[in-house]
């Protein structure tokens, strides 16, 4: 068949999360963020995690077969009058990502056991390489194989919510918010196993990052009482609430206390509440701001990092150095500058 | 009444141009149109016969849809009570509207409500046991199969909302853009129900080309609900200023007698004056059945912290509901305001050590660290409500030496 690949999206700009040492979660943990985790660290809790995925069976019993979910799921494209899904009988374990420009082959498709384990194998990829353009790359085409023959069980659910995992780690916000609606798809079709808690958690903090307010009320509108105690929604909406009152001491102590993936997304959020921060602080304090109490409160990794953004994000002015006293940031001179822009 | 005598009762109105007398014949319920005896003898071939034989063109289409979807719901089957209902209302556009012209206004609107509610029924709420809440949809997420009746709707209503708002003609006689505006309300609670309030502004776009048009030829009634919902979109989308313009317009003109649509419009409006520090009497409350947003103004005037967290725990799910709930959080800044102006005024000194301010939140809320006490003090200073400046190093706030300037009025700086 003639096809094309399809355009690969360069991996978004990701800042740095600020660094302050915790002691490391437990293997397997998504709760608690190691600021200065090592690279072999990374890995071990990465690998880890996914340990958890592979241990727990998948359903692949197919689900829902009469529904049509994509025009490709139409006929086998072998001049069949049949309008059943297509059934794969390919047992490749990879496969790349080509977009559909007509129906696709049999021997091109893979059927649900191979996907279950061309699953496996790519999780296990992730955990030793974290190559994510190779495991974006792959999932996208597991979600292919799906669409096309119509699964919606949950092996459908472990990949979307694999998927959406690894792009939020890998700051991918557009794979991401695709997996997204596609899980609360298949939650509200009635498919077990949706993480619900975890997802919901994210909705509402991507919502804060696309400054979607009407997203942010109409998911809190759906929750019942109970989803309101999950940790993921329960860290979520504080979260809502610290960013929509500029508490900015409160948002960074539930960025360090983030469950799962939330604090990868609340990186997007980050930079937005430091220039609020300094632009509250600057209103509020005199004579001056030390910059040890800014690097503290804010979260910043280093000295040099506060003395960047100070210098070419905020540009605040800067007190000059006296004997005995500590660097900070001169109130009045940055009032002044500020003025004038 | 048999089905002979709606037949002719229906072609008399129509001849007549007795719009609303029609718009009862043409309800979604058999009950309003006093044909509740027509449904339980009815069947397809007697439909089928009859109604071409008693009417001509269009009306006979529209009338054998309405019959049929009466007959299915009084079988319990509201997907094909939906469809054929909907059928009918297709009908009706392209074969009455159109040629007709506004006086069949009155059974557009009926013909309206009335798919919608098959609808839901239909998606939501039928016998056949669906779930009996509306779900959820993002906003991408409309085309949801289970929604696959409430989607039809959603393009029928746009389709009659669109030949209203096309019409060439500005003539307010006879232009069907006098419907647009309350076609334009129904889809905004269509879009409600569906929970994608962002489709709504396309809406507010195409009717705002046209407003100088449209506005003269609208009813009193429909203006005050259009304002209503832009107030309440523009809440959704946290232009506060905005939603309080418009809602206060919609209660200033609203039917004095109606007071189920003033509580509605209070709802909302209550909670944005709160927020600029305006509090309602509790004579107005009590008269809208408002009265637990008293103990709001109280909580809030008086710097009762506690009091304000407690309510809003118990008012949580309620405020979810409205959409109102975010607004209301942001008076909880109003709350600390008015307590350090306490401590001011207990102290009767404007240079408040920290821990004087963290001992009492300590005693009004819980336990605060000191840089939790600096970041809310410099956020009540950041947004005006305290007039001064704290000293890191000193771990001191200074106001300004008198509490008028100390704590200016709120809805000055809002």
């Amino acid at each position: 068949m003639s096809s094309k690949p399809g355009k690969k999206k360069s991996k978004a700009t990701r800042w740095g999360k600020a660094a302050k040492a915790k002691p490391a979660a437990a293997a397997g943990g998504r709760g608690g963020i190691v600021g200065m985790e090592t690279d072999e660290a990374r890995k071990i809790r990465n690998a880890a995690r996914f340990a958890e995925h592979l241990g727990g069976g998948s359903n692949s019993k197919q689900q829902g077969s009469g529904k049509k979910r994509s025009r490709w799921a139409m006929g086998n494209g072998s001049g069949s009058n049949s309008t059943d899904p297509v059934r794969g009988s390919s047992s490749s374990l990879e496969k790349s990502y080509f977009r559909l420009t007509s129906a696709p082959k049999p021997s091109d498709v893979r059927p649900p056991e191979i996907l279950t384990r061309s699953l496996r194998h790519v999780k296990r990829k992730w955990a030793t390489e974290e190559d994510y353009e190779f495991v974006c790359d792959q999932l996208k085409a597991i979600r292919q194989d799906l669409t096309v023959q119509a699964i919606e069980d949950g092996l459908t659910v472990d990949v979307y919510q694999t998927h959406g995992r690894i792009a939020l780690e890998s700051g991918d916000m557009e794979e991401y918010n695709q997996c997204q609606s596609r899980l609360k798809e298949l939650h509200l079709s009635g498919v077990p196993g949706v993480s619900m808690d975890e997802f919901t958690g994210y909705r509402l903090i991507y919502s804060l990052y696309r400054e979607n307010h009407r997203e942010v009320n109409a998911t809190m509108m759906d929750l019942s009482q109970e989803a309101r105690q999950g940790e993921g929604v329960a860290h979520a909406l504080g979260v809502v609430k610290s960013y929509h009152m500029g508490d900015y001491c409160t948002f960074f102590r539930l960025y360090f206390a983030a469950p799962a993936m939330s604090s990868y997304l609340m990186d997007f959020l980050v930079m937005r509440m430091r220039r609020r921060a300094i632009k509250t602080m600057v209103k509020a304090y005199l004579p001056t701001i030390p910059l040890s109490f800014i690097q503290e409160q804010l979260r910043f990794d280093s000295r040099d990092s506060l003395l960047e953004f100070i210098d070419k994000d905020v540009e605040a002015a800067l007190a000059a150095p006296k004997a005995g006293e500590e660097a900070a940031i001169d109130v009045k001179a940055t009032r002044a500058a500020w003025a004038r822009l | 009444m048999s089905l002979e005598r709606y037949l002719k009762t229906l072609n008399t109105a129509f001849r007549s141009h007795d719009g609303s007398t029609m718009a009862r014949l043409l309800s979604a319920s058999a009950a309003d149109s006093s044909s509740s005896g027509v449904v339980a003898y009815l069947d397809e071939r007697e439909i089928e016969k009859e109604c071409p034989r008693r009417l001509k063109g269009a009306l006979a289409t529209v009338a054998a849809g309405v019959l049929r979807s009466w007959h299915a719901s009084h079988e319990g089957r509201a997907d094909d009570a939906h469809k054929h209902y909907i059928a009918a209302l297709e009908s009706f556009l392209d074969g009455i509207y159109v040629p007709e012209g506004i006086w069949v206004a009155p059974c557009l609107y009926g013909m309206v409500a009335g798919v919608r509610k098959l609808a839901k029924k239909a998606d939501w709420g039928g016998p056949d046991g669906r779930k009996a809440a509306a779900p959820s949809y993002g906003e991408a997420e409309a085309e949801e199969e289970g929604s696959k009746s409430m989607v039809l709707t959603t393009h029928t209503i746009m389709r009659a909302f669109r030949l209203s708002i096309n019409d060439r003609s500005n003539d307010p006689i006879t232009s069907r853009k006098a419907c647009a505006l309350h076609l334009a309300i129904d889809m905004f609670k269509h879009y409600g129900d569906l929970k994608n309030l962002r489709m709504c502004n396309n809406i507010r776009g195409v009717l705002e080309q046209h407003w100088t048009v449209v506005e003269p030829m609208s009813s009193r009634a429909d203006w005050v609900s259009y304002r209503y919902y832009v107030g309440v979109l523009k809440i959704s989308e946290d232009k506060y200023k905005d939603a309080e313009v418009d809602l206060e317009a919609a209660l200033r003109h609203c039917h004095n007698k109606a007071r189920g649509n003033k509580r509605r419009i209070l709802n909302k409006l209550v909670p944005l004056r709160l927020r600029l520090g305006l509090y309602p009497t509790l004579d107005l409350l009590v008269k809208y059945d408002l009265a637990h947003f008293h103990d709001f103004a109280v909580a809030i005037r008086t710097g009762d912290v506690r009091s304000f967290n407690e309510l809003m725990t118990q008012w949580e799910r309620v405020f979810i509901s409205k959409g109102t709930y975010l607004l209301m959080e942001k008076c909880l800044m109003l709350v600390y305001r008015n307590l350090v102006k306490k401590i001011v005024v207990v102290t009767q000194t404007f240079k408040l050590p920290l821990r004087v301010v963290q001992f009492a939140f300590q005693r009004m809320e819980h336990e605060r660290d000191v840089d939790e006490i600096e970041c809310l003090l410099a956020n009540l200073i950041f947004r005006n409500l305290v007039k001064g400046y704290l000293s890191h190093k000193a771990k001191f706030l200074v106001m300004a030496s008198t509490t008028e300037k100390a704590f200016p009025k709120i809805r000055l700086v809002a």
